[in-house]
């Protein structure tokens, strides 16, 4: 008798060949992130090529893919000025040692009538920090920092704005003691500081206070909505700042995103650190956009050393960022974007604009402007509805056509007004063209 | 530290006497949105083309490694993979078919590495860095005395789980071509382990 193998069924062989792929070793997520940025530093050039092969004229490509072209076109233009941006950063930053994300970091007792912001904060490597307003903090408006210049220049003449921000003292063992920081007013640098636009300034009485609490280099800065503040403004800062207290941070994973206000395409810089400073971390970004209440894993970058990472995204629409770690969620930074606008001056009398984002603006009305040099402004000429609305992939084609008749040499931009756009655009003005 | 969230879920999902998915899923990770991603990648992230090497790339080495034997290096080929991969990532029609276009694109390259280094004998295992554990250097030999048209194939349909339609998609055959060659690949398997 013949001594056979078992016949080899699909189970069976799926078993081998992974048994067999176990022995292999893959490239680590720290090698395979270099080997996939050092592949996306390749030109992605010929999907803009129109022209065909040996010089021959290309035949048109279909509508839709001649908005995809055109998209490329411009988001190309846009990713090249952007990324190179980002990317020279980025590799500034990743060259520097540098300082490791403190354990512990500053943070406010809730209090009722006040909001407190403890991420997407525009702040030095290396450094926690917390604001706090008797007032909403706008995070829409710019990039939040230690001293948010549309948050002060709105800060009524009641108002108190308090940011804190914290470092590792150098050389000092990591604690993780927390507790209160006591601090008083009292103590304080007084300033001045003038905020608003120019001729229209108005001077904010500023209070500066340093000291070294819990293993953290504590800065401190307290505004107030006027020069002369009361007694009860006073009162109101000192309560909270006798709020101030320092935490724990050992699994905090920090996000910024620079800008936070975006055209379609654009990219954003994002960066961070995870506490401890663990180097080939995996750090998951994720979106929650505007009209949705859940979080989506979007992205992912690995920490290099010191616990810093580095990302660049886009979003299509407005919506919150954050990072997450296996340990920690970072605070939400904001971003808020504006549609694409594209005007396109066609042959014979008709002017075409599209307006891209990831909703229909169907029905929606776009304005035609002219821009009038002696006055320095931009005055309407017509306003369409939208009329096409087509979906192609997640993008939402919306194209209107200005029949107006244009005078050569003017120039012209096609506006969707944040009215027109809803809740989750800003608005959005187009590229500028001349007939 | 935790083990990552999706990584922990295949984990449990598995029991112990099955090959472990978590070294090689059938399919991506169920963190990430896959469409999502991939529409970013094709806009020009920089970090979407990232999570999708992280979420594939260890899958792709493991098949381009066997792929093309001790002929070429695995690392060399995957990069190429990758460059290829965000050349062309706008072509892509369909985001859900990432993974077996990326396969397609990682038997390609590997084709090419292969017949570049084609060797002029065959390499003693044991120079080659091979080890056989549990009988694997058998199947290993065995893999890699099929033809290059059916090792693929069969790579292709049983390590990296594609169907035989994303099978034959991959490499551009047709499915009848991909089921002959799996059927006679797994013949020739047979026999040299008999």
């Amino acid at each position: 008798m013949t001594d056979r193998t078992p016949t080899l069924d699909d189970r069976a062989l799926e078993e081998l060949l992974t048994r067999l792929a176990e022995e292999i070793e893959p490239p680590s997520d720290q090698e395979l992130a270099v080997a996939a940025r050092a592949a996306a530093a390749a030109d992605r050039e010929h999907v803009l090529q129109l022209s065909g092969r040996n010089g021959a004229p290309a035949r048109r490509p279909s509508r839709p893919a001649r908005w995809a072209l055109a998209l490329a076109a411009t988001l190309g233009v846009a990713l090249v000025g952007g990324i190179g941006i980002g990317r020279s950063l980025t590799d500034t930053a990743e060259s520097a040692a540098a300082p490791l994300l403190p354990a512990v970091a500053p943070a406010f007792r809730p209090a009722p009538g006040w909001s407190v912001v403890g991420g997407g904060i525009d702040v030095p490597p290396g450094t926690h920090a917390v604001l706090a307003a008797n007032v909403p903090i706008d995070a829409h408006a710019e990039p939040l920092s230690l001293a948010p210049q549309s948050v002060l220049a709105t800060l009524p003449a009641d108002g108190v704005f308090v940011a804190v921000s914290g470092r590792a003292v150098p050389g000092a063992p990591e604690r993780t003691q927390l507790g209160r920081v006591p601090l008083t007013l009292r103590d304080a640098e007084e300033a001045t500081r003038w905020v608003g636009a120019q001729g229209q300034e108005r001077a904010l009485a500023e209070y500066v206070l340093a000291t070294r609490a819990h293993g953290l280099d504590l800065d401190v800065r307290v505004f107030l909505g006027t020069s002369e503040p009361s007694r009860a403004q006073l009162a109101a800062a000192q309560a909270q700042l006798d709020r101030l207290v320092v935490r724990s941070a050992a699994n905090d994973v920090t996000i910024a995103a620079r800008p936070t206000l975006v055209r379609w395409g654009e990219p954003i810089a994002l960066s961070g650190a995870v506490a401890g400073g663990k180097a080939g971390e995996r750090v998951m970004i994720e979106v929650r956009e505007c009209g949705t209440d859940y979080w989506r894993a979007v992205d992912a970058a690995i920490t290099t050393s010191g616990g810093q990472w580095f990302s660049e995204t886009m979003v299509g629409i407005s919506g919150a960022l954050r990072a997450r770690t296996d340990g920690g969620t970072s605070a939400p930074v904001q971003i808020t974007a504006r549609p694409g606008v594209i005007l396109n001056m066609l042959s014979g009398p008709r002017t075409r604009v599209s307006v891209v984002a990831t909703k229909s603006f169907w029905r929606r009305e776009v304005v035609l402007q002219r821009y009038a040099p002696a006055r320095q402004r931009w005055i309407p000429v017509q306003r369409v509805r939208i009329a096409e609305s087509d979906g192609a992939g997640n993008f939402i084609w919306n194209q209107a056509y200005f029949t107006a008749r244009l005078t050569k040499g003017t120039l012209y931009r096609a506006v969707i007004s944040n009215a027109a756009t809803g809740p989750c655009y800003l608005a959005g003005f187009s590229n500028m063209a001349r007939r | 530290m935790e083990p990552f969230a999706a990584d922990a879920r295949l984990q449990e999902q598995m029991p112990a006497s099955e090959p472990s998915p978590a070294v090689i899923p059938a399919r991506p990770p169920a963190e990430l949105d896959l469409p999502e991603v991939v529409r970013r990648a094709q806009l020009g992230s920089h970090a979407a083309f990232e999570s999708l090497a992280l979420a594939y790339g260890a899958r792709l080495h493991r098949f381009i490694a066997l792929r093309v034997g001790p002929a070429a290096d695995a690392r060399d080929v995957l990069q190429e993979t990758l460059v290829a991969a965000w050349r062309s990532l706008p072509s892509l029609q369909d985001a859900e078919r990432f993974w077996p276009w990326l396969a397609g694109i990682a038997a390609n390259k590997a084709a090419d590495a292969h017949r570049r280094h084609r060797p002029t004998a065959e390499l003693d295992p044991e120079l080659a860095g091979a080890s056989g554990v549990g009988g694997t250097l058998e199947v290993r030999e065995a893999l890699a005395a099929l033809p290059p048209a059916m090792r693929e194939v069969v790579l292709l349909r049983f390590l990296l789980r594609l169907s035989e339609a994303e099978t034959a998609a991959a490499l551009g055959v047709r499915v009848g071509t991909v089921k002959s060659r799996a059927a006679r690949a797994r013949r020739a398997l047979e026999e040299a382990l008999r």
